[in-house]
C-alpha cells in the first residue's frame, strides 16, 4: 500500500519535473525568438540611427562615468586610459578607490598627474564610509576625478561616485571592463531618443577571455582556450544577450549588469542610490526603480542595448566560478525577498505579474528542480516507479531541448552580430553547447542552491574577489593589457 | 620632399588624406593609433604630424604632449583633426602644443593648404 | 506515453541538426555575399576617393557611369564619406548622387508604406543636404511613427533651411513630440535667419516650445532677443522655462543680461533658478555681479553655493579675490583649488 503510494508520488513528481523542464526551455526559446525579432528591427535601423549626429551635437546629454575600484592596481591605468578615448561628446570619469590595499591609487596618480583638491561632497545619496581625499588630473581637472575613501564595499563606492557625479546621466562601469569605443554612445542613445521616458539602459556584457585586447580595446574576438570558459560564452549569449533583449522587448527587464549601465542621475538619487546591504546591488537598483516608478504611475522605460559594448573576464577555475555563481544566486534570492510585495501584485504591471514571478519560478527555483531531478529520477528507477525506457527518454528530451535552446541562441548570434569569425570557434561554440549538459549544469545547480541558502543567513555584502590572470594576448608583446579584476556583478 | 605622419583611425579619411597629400608631392606615412604614431615619430622624425584627436590607445592630445616633450619631435608642426562640437578638444589641443586645426567634416583642399602653410612657416 | 517521447526525441534531433546546419549555411551565405559586394565595390571606392581628393572636379562621369549593382555595393561607403567632407569635394559628391537619381528615388520613398523606408529616404536626403526636399521632409514631421519624425528633423537640420523653423516648432506642440534637445540642436543648425521665428515663438502657450526656443536662441548667439528673454526669466509661470532663459542669457553674454540675472538670485526664487542664474553670470564673466554671488556661497542649497563659487572663479581676478576672502567656505576652497590647477596647466606648456 505505502509502497504503491510512494511509487505513484515519485512517478508524478518525475513527470512534473519533466513538464517543468519543458516549460523552462520553452520560455527561453520564446525570449530568444523575441531577441531575434528585436535584433532584426535594430539592425535595419542602423543607417538612420543618428549616432554621428548625436556625437556632433553640443546638446547631447553629458555623462558621468563612475568606476568603483578595489585592488585594481594591475589594470586600472589601462582601463581609465581606454575610457578617456570613448567616442562621446562630453563626459567625465569618476574613479572611486574603495580603500584599496594595493597600488591602485599610486598607479593612477603617476599616470594622470593627479593633484589633490578640496571638494564639497553633496549628500544626495547616503553613504557609510568616509571620503579621504579628492584628486583631479592636472591636464584635465574637469574630466578625470579620483576619490579615495575608506573601504565600504562596491555599493558604497558607487554611492560616493553618484554624489560626485556632475552630469545628468550616470554610467556605472566595472574597472575590469573592456569597453568598445562606441559603448557610451550606444547605451546613452535611448536617452536622447526618448528623454522623457527612458529611466535606465543596460549594455550587454560579453566574455573577453581569449580575445585579443590592445590598448583597452577588443580588436579580435576569439573563443577562450578552456572548455569551462567556452561553455560560459554560450551561456552568456543565451541568458544575457538573448534573454535580456527578450525581456527588454517585453517591457519587463529587471536586471542591468553593473559592468555597464546608464541611469538618469535624478531618478537614482530619488530612489536613494545603491542599496549597501544587497549583494546584487546592480539588479536591486533596477527593481527598486521599477518599484518606485510604478508606484508614482510614471510612464517610463528600462531598455537593453544588444550592440556589443562591454567585455569582462570570466572565471576560468571552478573555485572562482563557484564563488561567482553563489553570489549571483544569493543576489537573486535577496532581491526577490526584499521586493516580494511586488510579486503577483497587479499594481506593478508586467514587472509584478510577469517578470518577477518568472524570476521566482524559472531562475530562483530552477537549480532546486534540477537537483531534485538528479536525485528523484534514479530513486524512481530504483523503486520501480518509472522504468528505464521512460528514464532515458526523459533525460534525452530534457537535455536535448536545452541543447536546442543554446543552438538557437548561437543561430541568432550568427545571423545578427556574428562576432566569432573563425570556423573553429563556431565548432567550439556548438560543442560547448553539448558539453554544458555533462557536469556543468549540475555543479552550477549545486552552487546556486548554496547561494540561495546563503541569502537566509547572510553576512554583509563585500567585494567579490577573483584571482588575477590577465587577458591572454600572446602575440602583442607591448600592448597595455587590461588586467582582470574582481568579478562582482549581476543578480 | 616633406614627410607627413598621418595618425587617424578612420580608414576612409586615412586613404583620402594620403591620396591628397601624395598629390601635393608629400610622402605620407599613415598609422591608425597614438602608440604606433609615437614609435614612428621617434624612429623617423617627420616634417609635420597630422593628428586625429579621438583615437584608440592614446588620445591625440596625449600624443601631442608626448611629441612636444620628446627631443627630436619638440619642434615638429602638429595639425589636429577634430569634430566641430568639441570646443574642449580645441582648447586642450592648443594647450598641449598643437600648431593648427582642421575641423571635421573637412575639405581636402583646405587640408592641403593648411599643411603647406604650416610647412612653409617652418622652412623660413 | 513512450511513443510520444520517442517522437519528441526524433523531432528534437531533427531540429537540432537543422539549426546547426542553419548556422553553417548562414555563415557560408554571408561570406559569399560579402565577398561579392567587396569585389563589386572595390573599383567604385577607388574612383570615389580619387574623385573627392581632386575636389570633385574630374571623374564625375566615370562615377555616374558605374553600373547599378556596383554602385549599390559602394553606396553606403559613399554616403559615409559625404558626412566627413566639406566644401567643393562635398558638393562634387552630391552632384554625382543627384545625377545617378538617388535623390529622386529617395523623394519617392518618403511616401512609402514602410516606416523604415521612409526614415531611410529622409536620412539620405539629409546627407545630400537637398533643399528641394524640405517641404516633403516637413510633411514627415507629423508622421505617425516617432522614429520617422526624428529622422526627418535631423535631416532638416543638416539641410539647414530656415524656412523649416516654424514647422519644427509647430511639431513640438503635440502629445508625443520630438525630443527637446534634438529640436533645439536642429533649430540652431538652421542658422541666424531662424532667429525671428524663434523669438516670436517665445510667446507660445506651450512651455516646452518656449524652453526649446530659448535653448536654440542661446546657442545661436541671438543677442537681439536679450530683452525678451530677460522678461521670460522674470515672469514665466514655468520653472523649467525660466531656467532655460537664465542659461540662454549666460550663453549670449551681453551686459544687459547682468541685472535681470542678478535679480533672479534673490532668496525668494527657487533654488534651481538661482543656481542657473549664478552659472550664467559666470558664463558672462560679470565683475559687477561679484557681491551678489559672494553672498550665495553660504546658501543652504548645494547647487546654488556650488555654482556661485565656480561662477566667481570664471569671472577672473575680481571673483578670485572674493573667493580668497572666504577661506573657510568649502565651495570657495574648491573653486580656488580648481583655478590654481588650471592656471598651472596653462603656464606649464607654452601654447
Amino acid at each position: 500500500m505505502i509502497e504503491e503510494f510512494i511509487r505513484d508520488a515519485l512517478r508524478w513528481t518525475d513527470v512534473s519535473i519533466f513538464a517543468y523542464f519543458v516549460a523552462l526551455n520553452s520560455s527561453y526559446l520564446v525570449l530568444i525568438v523575441l531577441a531575434g525579432l528585436e535584433f532584426y528591427r535594430h539592425l535595419r535601423r542602423i543607417p538612420f540611427a543618428g549616432a554621428d549626429d548625436m556625437f556632433r551635437s553640443p546638446l547631447t546629454l553629458p555623462v558621468s562615468v563612475i568606476v568603483p575600484a578595489y585592488n585594481e592596481g594591475p589594470g586600472i591605468v589601462a582601463a581609465v586610459q581606454a575610457m578617456t578615448a570613448l567616442r562621446y561628446p562630453r563626459y567625465e570619469i569618476v574613479v572611486v578607490d574603495d580603500g584599496s590595499s594595493d597600488d591602485t591609487f599610486e598607479q593612477l596618480r603617476a599616470r594622470f598627474d593627479l593633484v589633490e583638491v578640496p571638494r564639497v561632497v553633496p549628500a544626495d545619496v547616503a553613504y557609510t564610509s568616509e571620503v579621504l581625499s579628492v584628486h583631479v588630473a592636472r591636464a584635465n581637472p574637469e574630466t578625470l576625478t579620483v576619490v579615495r575613501k575608506t573601504n565600504g564595499g562596491k555599493a558604497d563606492a558607487l554611492n560616493v561616485g553618484i554624489n560626485l557625479a556632475r552630469h545628468p546621466l550616470i554610467c556605472m562601469v566595472d574597472a575590469d571592463s573592456v569597453l568598445d569605443p562606441d559603448a557610451l554612445l550606444s547605451v546613452a542613445k535611448p536617452f536622447g531618443d526618448d528623454p522623457l521616458r527612458v529611466a535606465a539602459c543596460g549594455g550587454v556584457v560579453r566574455i573577453a577571455n581569449g580575445c585579443k585586447v590592445i590598448g583597452g580595446r577588443v580588436v579580435d574576438v576569439r573563443m577562450p582556450k578552456q572548455w569551462l570558459v567556452r561553455i560560459q560564452v554560450v551561456e552568456y549569449l543565451r541568458a544575457f544577450l538573448m534573454g535580456r533583449t527578450g525581456w527588454s522587448r517585453l517591457g519587463g527587464l529587471v536586471v542591468i549588469s553593473g559592468a555597464f549601465g546608464v541611469f538618469r542621475r535624478d531618478l537614482v538619487v530619488r530612489v536613494g542610490g545603491m542599496d549597501e546591504d544587497t549583494i546584487g546591488e546592480d539588479a536591486e537598483l533596477v527593481v527598486r526603480l521599477h518599484h518606485h516608478l510604478r508606484e508614482t504611475k510614471e510612464d517610463y522605460r528600462v531598455i537593453f542595448v544588444a550592440e556589443p559594448v562591454s567585455w569582462s573576464e570570466a572565471p576560468s577555475s571552478l573555485a572562482v566560478l563557484g564563488r561567482q555563481r553563489r553570489r549571483w544566486h544569493r543576489g537573486i534570492a535577496e532581491i526577490l525577498s526584499k521586493h516580494r510585495r511586488m510579486i503577483l501584485n497587479p499594481r506593478y504591471g508586467r514587472i509584478g505579474l510577469v517578470a518577477l514571478p518568472y524570476y521566482v519560478v524559472f531562475e530562483l527555483l530552477a537549480p532546486f528542480v534540477e537537483l531534485s531531478a538528479l536525485v528523484l529520477l534514479p530513486l524512481g528507477l530504483w523503486v520501480d516507479a518509472v522504468n528505464l525506457e521512460f528514464a532515458w527518454r526523459f533525460v534525452l528530451v530534457a537535455y536535448g531541448y536545452g541543447l536546442l535552446v543554446s543552438l538557437a541562441a548561437l543561430f541568432i548570434e550568427e545571423v545578427s552580430f556574428h562576432r566569432y569569425p573563425r570556423w573553429g570557434d563556431l565548432a567550439r561554440g556548438m560543442t560547448a553547447a553539448i558539453l554544458e549538459n555533462f557536469g556543468y549544469r549540475q555543479i552550477l545547480a549545486v552552487w546556486q542552491v548554496k547561494g540561495a541558502f546563503g541569502a537566509w543567513h547572510g553576512r554583509k555584502a563585500v567585494w567579490g574577489t577573483m584571482d588575477r590572470t590577465g587577458f591572454d594576448t600572446p602575440d602583442e608583446p607591448e600592448s597595455d593589457l587590461v588586467g582582470a579584476g574582481s568579478v562582482h556583478r549581476r543578480g | 620632399m616633406s614627410t607627413i605622419l598621418l595618425v587617424e583611425d578612420d580608414p576612409d579619411i586615412r586613404h583620402l588624406v594620403s591620396y591628397k597629400l601624395g598629390q601635393g608631392g608629400m610622402d605620407v606615412i599613415a598609422v591608425a593609433d597614438g602608440v604606433s604614431a609615437l614609435r614612428e615619430a621617434r624612429a623617423h622624425p617627420p616634417d609635420l604630424v597630422l593628428l586625429d584627436v579621438r583615437m584608440p590607445r592614446m588620445s591625440g592630445i596625449e600624443v601631442c604632449r608626448e611629441l612636444r616633450a620628446g627631443v627630436v619631435t619638440a619642434e615638429v608642426p602638429i595639425i589636429m583633426l577634430t569634430a566641430r562640437s568639441r570646443q574642449q578638444d580645441l582648447e586642450q589641443g592648443y594647450a598641449a602644443g598643437a600648431t593648427d586645426y582642421v575641423i571635421k567634416p573637412f575639405s581636402p583642399r583646405e587640408l592641403l593648404l593648411r599643411v603647406e602653410a604650416a610647412l612653409a612657416r617652418v622652412h623660413h | 506515453m513512450l511513443e510520444l517521447f520517442t517522437l519528441a526525441i526524433e523531432v528534437l534531433t531533427a531540429v537540432v541538426v537543422l539549426t546547426a546546419a542553419g548556422i553553417v549555411v548562414v555563415r557560408l551565405y554571408r561570406r559569399f555575399k560579402h565577398r561579392k559586394q567587396a569585389r563589386l565595390a572595390a573599383g567604385p571606392r577607388r574612383s570615389l576617393l580619387a574623385f573627392v581628393a581632386d575636389n570633385g572636379e574630374e571623374g564625375s562621369h566615370d562615377l555616374v557611369a558605374i553600373p547599378e549593382d556596383a554602385w549599390r555595393a559602394a553606396e553606403p561607403h559613399a554616403l559615409a564619406l559625404l558626412g566627413k567632407l566639406r566644401g567643393e569635394a562635398h558638393m562634387g559628391l552630391v552632384s554625382v548622387f543627384l545625377r545617378r537619381g538617388t535623390a529622386r528615388t529617395a523623394l519617392g520613398q518618403l511616401r512609402s508604406h514602410s516606416r523604415v523606408k521612409r526614415a531611410r529616404a529622409a536620412q539620405v536626403l539629409g546627407d545630400l543636404e537637398l533643399r528641394q526636399a524640405v517641404p516633403e521632409l516637413c510633411r514627415l514631421l507629423t508622421d505617425r511613427h516617432a522614429e520617422v519624425r526624428v529622422v526627418a528633423v535631423r535631416a532638416l537640420g543638416r539641410i539647414g533651411d530656415p524656412a523649416a523653423a516654424w514647422r519644427i516648432i509647430a511639431s513640438l506642440d503635440r502629445s508625443d513630440p520630438i525630443p527637446s534637445l534634438l529640436a533645439s540642436h536642429t533649430l540652431v543648425q538652421l542658422g541666424a535667419e531662424a532667429e525671428v521665428t524663434l523669438s516670436a515663438a517665445l510667446d507660445h502657450p506651450q512651455a516646452r516650445v518656449r524652453a526649446v526656443c530659448l535653448d536654440a536662441l542661446g546657442l545661436l548667439g541671438a543677442t537681439a532677443s536679450v530683452t525678451r528673454i530677460a522678461r521670460i526669466l522674470k515672469e514665466d509661470a514655468h520653472l523649467d522655462v525660466r531656467v532655460a532663459a537664465a542659461n540662454a542669457l549666460g550663453k549670449l553674454g551681453t551686459r544687459s543680461a547682468i541685472d535681470p540675472l542678478s535679480l533672479a538670485l534673490h532668496s525668494s526664487r527657487p533654488a534651481a533658478l538661482r543656481a542657473a542664474s549664478a552659472k550664467a553670470l559666470g558664463d558672462i564673466g560679470a565683475p559687477s555681479a561679484v557681491p551678489v554671488l559672494e553672498k550665495l556661497l553660504d546658501d543652504g542649497a548645494f547647487h546654488v553655493a556650488h555654482e556661485a563659487a565656480h561662477a566667481l572663479r570664471r569671472i577672473g581676478p575680481a571673483g578670485l579675490a572674493a573667493l580668497t576672502g572666504r577661506g573657510s567656505n568649502g565651495h570657495a576652497l574648491e573653486a580656488l583649488a580648481l583655478a590654481q590647477v588650471m592656471r598651472e596647466e596653462k603656464t606649464a606648456v607654452p601654447a
